[in-house]
């Protein structure tokens, strides 16, 4: 089983997105509403808490997002070693760097603002998923 | 179970903490700085291996001990590591990290810092060694507390 892990260096943001692209919560061949994406937001983001992995959905492909912060260089290598010392595969993982958003209004009312930023920068997100094949 | 003693780099307060458990440094005497410094180990990592998690060896019950750097967010890694795991239906309660790093004094992390972030080594290792030594006593202690604390959960299990 391919289990692909997004990440971002910030607060997790960038990271939801391109994996709800991923698993098709937010249309890839066409521009998301600001409804769909505060959608997301609302349903995945709530108590989000630095360095916690969430699983987006339970599939044959797993996908996983979290938000590192300034953790995020080590935490990656960390990860591969201690998949190591569980003797897990290490080609079933694949880990995604995602780009950061960066207004810093996080709250459930603020969704709409991020949303628009998500609209605004929709190319870069897509572009992870387009360029997954240099991971696999 | 996997004891893991961490800190910034795993170059200076996990490397001497896992010395100690592993009693390649001694728990009865304050070693000398040049032992200290004297350890594979010591001073040795390089910034791109914070992360790297590295086998020190096996202690008198069997304990598999570790030593490795989580950078400036310990507590985000650590619980990135552990809900990757976590959710992967790995049962991680054989993990037994253990913060080396809030065990030392200043002068070993000012030494530290200059030897392996700045490149200063000629006055960053010593300085660091002799900070460990100052306070070698509390990490003694330390170490100590942590071999309690894994007879307890061995008689537990």
């Amino acid at each position: 089983m391919q289990i692909r892990v997004f990440y971002d260096s910030g607060d997790g943001r960038g990271a939801l997105m391109t994996a709800a692209l991923e698993k098709g919560l937010l249309p890839i061949e066409r521009m998301p509403h600001e409804a769909e994406i505060v959608q997301v937001f609302e349903e995945h983001y709530r108590g989000f808490r630095y360095g916690r992995v969430y699983r987006l959905h339970a599939s044959e492909t797993s996908v996983f997002w979290c938000g590192l912060g300034r953790a995020a260089p080590f935490t990656i290598r960390a990860w591969r070693h201690f998949l190591e010392l569980y003797d897990m595969r290490q080609t079933d993982f694949i880990f995604i760097d995602c780009p950061l958003l960066v207004s810093r209004k996080r709250s459930i009312r603020l969704f709409r603002k991020t949303a628009k930023e998500v609209i605004k920068n929709m190319a870069i997100f897509q572009s992870v998923i387009l360029q997954r094949w240099k991971e696999d | 179970m996997n004891v893991i003693y961490h800190c910034f780099g795993s170059a200076h307060s996990s490397v001497a903490a896992a010395a100690i458990h592993l009693g390649r440094l001694p728990c009865d005497r304050k070693p000398a700085i040049k032992e200290i410094i004297s350890l594979y180990d010591y001073d040795a990592t390089e910034t791109w291996q914070v992360g790297t998690l590295f086998y020190k060896g096996q202690d008198e019950s069997g304990h598999s001990v570790y030593a490795v750097g989580f950078g400036p967010e310990s507590r985000t890694t650590k619980l990135a590591i552990v809900s990757l795991l976590e959710n992967l239906g790995i049962d991680t309660s054989d993990l037994f990290f253990q913060e080396a790093l809030l065990h030392i004094n200043s002068f070993a992390k000012i030494g530290g810092a200059l030897s392996r972030r700045y490149g200063m080594v000629r006055i960053g290792r010593p300085l660091s060694a002799a900070g460990i030594w100052l306070g070698y006593g509390k990490l003694v202690r330390f170490v100590g507390q942590v071999k309690e604390q894994l007879k307890k959960r061995d008689k537990n299990c």
